[in-house]
């Protein structure tokens, strides 16, 4: 009779299977997942907040790629990339990414050479309309008056801090008291309508930004309602105010310019006398003139080098652009990096390249190869700032900073010269001379009564209490 | 030494060398005139184009002067080479005035350094073309072969992708392999002219 003793070769089999089915349980117990934008609803040419949760992963590197480019002009690619510590247990790494539009965008999260995750967002959905937040259930009526946009509910502790987040954001609608008034603020000062419903009112620190009797309140470059003042008015503001087209103004206007080439008959007579010293001097001169004639070269050498070498191999400039009112106001802080010869511009800020060129980006720097005498131009990230203009309850704007302000504008008013703190608008009037290009620009594009205004290093636009932002030319 | 410097004095007193001198320095003042930016245009990359027309013009005339050599006496071939070593050399403020405007990536060391080296390494390959085409019976060819030559390498380098014989692309960018050719071309011109330099000197051929 033949007996069966368990195989070996089974017992190990079995082994087999329960490791593997415990690397996979482990493997699927260590993830990544990518948030971009709200509820994965991305706003195009806008700063998006990204949002990446490990789960017991070690250290990763995240690099999301971009493609903007034509098919004119070929593939453009930027990529943001950021190491993440991760570790065990739950971490989080939130950011603002600028998200243009794409051709390709694709992200990949690596860990020790092996892909965690990846994924890629279709061309299809770089949408650019802006999103309407909704925190709470602040019933059918408001629901169905957020028309045009695109519609995403969120819960309150995701509302990002940051101001920068609320860049593609038109409408942030409140109808819940567990909001925090540092991410309604933020999304105020970005320019966003915040909609406070009756529910979101029983929370104090959100009660107390809208003064007693007030329904509507700017803040930032955006505003705070209720939900009555809201329906009123919203059939004559706009989405949001379009800090765009300041921006816009301010690249193109304040570049830097490269200094004008040396003159070229001072370098055709030297030239010209240094060739005839040494010809003479090599003709009749002998072994002396010889030796002359070399020294000569090397005297004229450094002559040459001291008045035509430019001081500087490249010259950085910063401009900032403040939009707000009541104090308190959007930055957006412009960098500008030219450059002689042909090198890597490191800008060490958290931004964006304007111009359509290939970069690499990070959370805290940007990375442009630059072609020789070249310039590049990086926007970062916005913030919300103090703001020294402010308009008083009778209308009249007033210089609340620390500093003069070299320049007050104001649009359909009077131009004021070294407004010293404290001081109110109208000043000492004197002869203000043309406005500088920028200013001009600037009031082309504020609403009737809003106020623009220098401190020689910033530029501020100070939107007035009572404006029709929908009035403002486009 | 002495004699060296006296031979050079002797070659510049000839009327070639004052012709040649004049003919490349007017040459390059207008080269750099000409490609000088205009107060309009926003950059200065008047370098470029002037290193690359001193650098052809050099090695032209260093591959001529060379090839010339090839049938002369030992001491007055030596001092035919210091003499267009020094042309190169008197160059270099017109060189230093565009390179200080155009502010290039490649490093001044560079201009510095190549000139006088390529220069006396194309002098070296003149002479092996001067003597390949006297035992050819071809030097009534050579104001042909000379440009030729350079049109050859020009064409060999990029052949080959990469700067080491062309006097054209490695004037404007740092090439270790161009800088060992011409040195050792340069050290092999030395060696040559000290033999031929004692030979003479035994026979008593040099005055």
């Amino acid at each position: 009779m033949k007996t069966y003793a368990p195989a070996p070769i089974a017992v190990l089999a079995l082994l087999v299977i329960a490791l593997s089915s415990l690397a996979a349980a482990q493997s699927s117990a260590r993830t990544a997942t990518l948030e971009l934008g709200f509820g994965d609803a991305v706003v195009a040419n806008a700063w998006n907040p990204l949002r990446l949760v490990l789960r017991d992963v070690g250290p990763v590197e995240f690099e999301l790629s971009i493609d903007r480019g034509t098919l004119r002009e070929g593939e453009r690619w930027l990529r943001y990339r950021a190491e993440v510590p991760g570790g065990s247990g739950l971490s989080v790494f939130e950011d603002e990414l600028f998200v243009p539009v794409w051709r390709s965008l694709s992200w990949v999260v690596r860990s020790g050479g092996l892909t965690v995750t990846s994924g890629s967002l279709p061309r299809t959905l770089a949408d650019r309309r802006p999103l309407d937040l909704v925190v709470g259930e602040p019933g059918p009526e408001v629901r169905s008056s957020l028309v045009g946009g695109r519609i995403v509910d969120l819960s309150p502790e995701r509302l990002p801090l940051r101001s920068a987040a609320y860049d593609g954001v038109a409408n942030l609608v409140v109808a819940t008291p567990n909001a925090r008034a540092q991410s309604v603020v933020a999304a105020a000062v970005a320019g966003s309508t915040v909609v406070l419903a009756p529910a979101s009112l029983a929370d104090a620190s959100l009660a107390t930004l809208l003064p007693a009797g007030e329904g509507s309140r700017v803040v930032g470059s955006g505003r705070v309602q209720d939900v009555e003042s809201w329906m009123e008015t919203m059939s004559a503001h706009p989405a949001r105010f379009d800090h765009a087209a300041l921006v816009s103004a301010l690249a193109s206007i304040e570049r830097i310019t490269p200094s004008s080439p040396p003159p070229v008959l001072p370098l055709l007579l030297g030239a010209s006398a240094y060739a005839l010293i040494v010809l003479v001097m090599l003709r009749f001169g002998g072994l002396p003139g010889l030796l002359a004639a070399l020294l000569l070269a090397l005297t004229t050498s450094v002559a040459a080098w001291v008045p035509l070498r430019p001081a500087q191999s490249s010259v950085d400039q910063v401009t900032d652009l403040v939009v707000g009112a009541d104090g308190v106001g959007q930055r957006w802080r412009l960098h500008e990096r030219f450059t002689l010869p042909a090198r890597t511009a490191v800008l060490p800020v958290a931004g964006w390249p304007l111009s359509n060129v290939e970069a690499r980006v990070g959370p805290d720097s940007v990375s442009v190869d630059l072609g020789r005498w070249r310039s590049a131009q990086v926007l970062e990230r916005p913030r919300a700032v103090g703001m020294p203009l402010v308009q008083d309850e009778d209308g009249v704007w007033r210089n609340a900073g620390d500093a003069s302000l070299a320049l007050v504008s104001v649009r359909g008013g009077e131009t004021a010269l070294d407004v010293a703190p404290g001081q109110r608008l109208p000043v000492q009037v004197r002869d203000v001379g043309p406005l500088p290009r920028i200013a001009v620009a600037l009031l082309e594009l504020v609403p009737e009564g809003a106020a623009v205004a220098s401190d020689g290093r910033s530029w501020f636009v100070g939107l007035p209490h009572d404006e029709v932002w929908a009035e403002a030319p486009r | 030494m002495s004699r060296l410097l006296f031979g050079l004095e002797d070659r510049l007193r000839d009327s070639d060398a004052t012709q040649v001198a004049t003919l490349v320095l007017a040459a390059l003042v207008i080269t750099l005139i000409a490609v000088w930016p205009t107060p309009g245009s926003g950059s200065n990359e008047s370098w470029y184009a002037f290193a690359q027309t001193r650098s052809v013009v050099l090695a032209l005339l260093a591959l001529g002067f060379g090839a010339s050599a090839a049938g002369e006496a030992p001491r007055r071939a030596v001092a035919t080479a210091l003499m267009v070593v020094l042309v190169a050399l008197l160059v270099l403020p017109l060189e230093v005035a565009s390179y200080a405007a155009s502010y290039p990536a490649t490093p001044l060391w560079w201009s510095l350094v190549s000139v006088p080296v390529a220069t006396a390494g194309y002098f070296v390959l003149g002479l092996v073309l001067g003597r390949v085409a006297q035992s050819l019976r071809l030097r009534a060819l050579l104001p042909l072969l000379v440009p030729a030559a350079v049109a050859g390498l020009l064409v060999l380098d990029i052949q080959l992708g990469w700067t080491v014989l062309n006097p054209l692309t490695s004037a404007v960018a740092v090439s270790p392999w161009h800088l060992a050719m011409m040195s050792a071309l340069a050290v092999v011109g030395l060696g040559l002219a000290s033999v031929g330099w004692r030979r003479a000197d035994r026979r008593g051929v040099n005055p």
